[in-house]
């Protein structure tokens, strides 16, 4: 499956465009959905019987970035090789981190770095350095371009 | 924090990364630092299910335990009463054990061949006979500024490549890291790579010369005349000549996936003397499994000046190109010496099935396909964690493994099983 996107969403809502949500549009409170600025309970007509498997359905779809951090990243480590391309790729990482910059590993006592591989598998660390954490956010996505089995991405 | 053992060198496969860093507790390996799955497996080995204790022997067709000394005894006598035994694999172990191997060979008038020649063995001989550098890791990471994967899929098999040497690391000359360099990858299909590379070639199977001859001709001036060659169309072939041509120091790094036929050989090396005719500088790097599969080469060269393999029954020794099937197929052997290799799993089956003629005594520190099938198995310590040692990288560096952990009790090196048999026979 490839990214999640807001129409997949908007696809299982009711498309009634009522408004009771708040929202002027259901494709827009998909979007929201998808950003995790809303919660999928929000809905009230979704939560009527008629729309139940629409609800389950949504719930197994947003589950994923239900789990994802504060910058949208999700990391599967089942998929992870331990490769080492985001903890060398990542801007920020290479920034804190000469050993990274040069392609080694960072010291294990290095708690300001991002990403880090612990037996075999990346970890994520610290992500208060992360492009996308602070504003001015930038739309950095180098860690999901650079991750060859696409184990790290960015949901929004 | 427990234990840390840095500079951990690890023997998942041939890159030899230096910079793993184990936390120890308690004589145990807590936890593991920038190592990779394939690396993570020597560490996760240690405490395996199928992790070789006791020497075993085949007592009427099955597998029991004996004591080391009678497994040393039981392989002298063993050797003593063949009359062409053949010493195999090699190409993961230390550098020691090979030198106790080849020592071992010549001692019993045997033959001794490495499981990796059919690949890195042929291609390292002739690279070296043209004089074709291969270039240092080190200097790659620094100054490349071309990578060309050709047949080879480095994220599955060298996993660490593209992070600690290849692509991503920024180098002195190369301090924006990706983007002072371009990959280019060859392959008969979609892989991983091809994320990283701005030209993806998908040839067709056996179309590598082809295409090889296609880029000779345009670097050599002359200009192609067929619209398509090798499934790949003739601008982008072009295109490619053009960033060849472009580049300051360029790496052609080739795994399994280019075939190493006599043919194909030619064609590469031709490749290789005409962009250095040009002035282009390229460098080979042959990717391939066994982390000191190159040591082997060195070794052997060292002691009895071959390069491939060798046979002590002539003397001055011979080398016969594929000595060991070329044996099997003549039922030359009648002995097999396995160390640091699994052939069963490794060789074709109707080649496999030329095994089950002769006896098999195979060292190794867990079950494989081959043990199942051995005579005399004697357990070994994973080198680079409980045995030191010294292997050399793919770039001819020579790298020393590091111990970090005590074996298992009654457990020697491949070193010292070798050494025993050499001073007890």
């Amino acid at each position: 499956m490839g990214r999640l996107n807001a129409f997949q969403i908007y696809k299982l809502l009711p498309k009634t465009n009522c408004k009771e949500c708040g929202e002027s549009t259901c494709m827009a409170f998909a979007t929201k959905l998808l950003n995790q600025e809303r919660k999928l309970d929000e809905c009230p007509i979704l939560l009527e019987s008629k729309y139940q498997a629409n609800y389950e359905q949504l719930k197994e779809l947003l589950a994923p970035a239900e789990g994802a951090l504060e910058t949208g990243i999700t990391l599967d480590e089942d998929l992870c090789t331990g490769c080492g391309n985001c903890v060398v790729a990542c801007p920020p990482n290479a920034r804190v981190c000469d050993a990274c910059k040069g392609g080694s590993g960072p010291d294990p006592s290095n708690d300001k770095i991002i990403f880090r591989v612990l037996d075999s598998k990346a970890k994520i660390v610290n992500l208060k350095i992360c492009r996308r954490y602070e504003p001015p956010i930038t739309n950095c996505r180098i860690c999901e371009m650079y991750c060859p089995t696409r184990a790290i991405e960015i949901l929004r | 924090m427990g234990d840390l053992q840095s500079n951990v060198v690890c023997t998942g496969c041939s890159l030899l990364c230096d910079d793993i860093v184990v936390e120890l507790e308690n004589g145990k390996i807590k936890t593991t630092h920038h190592v990779c799955a394939r690396g993570y497996g020597r560490y996760y080995q240690i405490a395996f299910k199928y992790r070789l204790l006791s020497p075993l022997k085949r007592i009427n067709g099955k597998q029991q335990e004996i004591s080391y000394e009678d497994a040393i005894q039981e392989t002298i006598d063993l050797l003593k009463k063949a009359k062409n035994p053949f010493f195999y694999g090699w190409a993961s172990t230390t550098s020691e054990a090979q030198q106790k191997g080849i020592q071992l060979a010549q001692k019993f008038k045997a033959g001794i061949d490495c499981a990796t020649n059919s690949t890195t063995g042929i291609v390292l001989q002739q690279l070296n006979a043209k004089n074709i550098q291969i270039p240092q890791l080190e200097d790659i990471k620094d100054n490349a500024d071309l990578l060309l994967f050709w047949g080879c899929n480095p994220t599955a098999s060298h996993i660490r490549l593209l992070s600690k040497f290849a692509l991503l690391p920024r180098g002195a000359n190369t301090d924006r890291g990706i983007e002072d360099r371009v990959a280019i990858s060859v392959d008969i299909r979609k892989t991983d790579m091809t994320k990283f590379s701005e030209e993806i070639l998908q040839i067709e199977p056996g179309e590598d010369k082809a295409l090889l001859e296609a880029l000779i001709q345009i670097i050599q001036g002359k200009s192609l005349t067929e619209d398509i060659i090798a499934n790949i169309p003739r601008k982008t072939i072009y295109n490619v000549a053009n960033i060849i041509k472009e580049a300051n120091f360029g790496v052609l790094f080739f795994g399994n996936g280019y075939a190493k036929t006599q043919e194909n050989m030619d064609t590469l090396l031709r490749f290789f003397e005409t962009v250095n005719q040009k002035g282009i500088k390229i460098g080979a790097v042959p990717l391939d499994g066994g982390y000191n599969a190159v040591g082997f080469n060195l070794n052997l060269k060292k002691h009895v000046n071959l390069e491939l393999n060798a046979d002590f029954q002539s003397s001055p020794p011979t080398q016969t190109p594929n000595f060991l099937i070329e044996s099997l197929k003549q039922d030359k052997i009648d002995l097999l010496v396995v160390v640091g290799a699994d052939p069963i799993s490794n060789l074709p089956f109707h080649v496999c099935k030329l095994f089950a003629k002769i006896p098999i005594i195979c060292i190794d520190y867990q079950q494989t396909p081959t043990t199942k099938v051995s005579h005399i198995v004697i357990p070994t310590t994973i080198p680079g964690v409980e045995s030191a040692g010294t292997a050399y990288r793919l770039d001819y560096k020579p790298i020393t493994l590091k111990k970090i952990l005590e074996p298992p009790e009654g457990i020697y090196s491949d070193e010292e099983i070798l050494n025993a048999l050499l001073e007890q026979s």
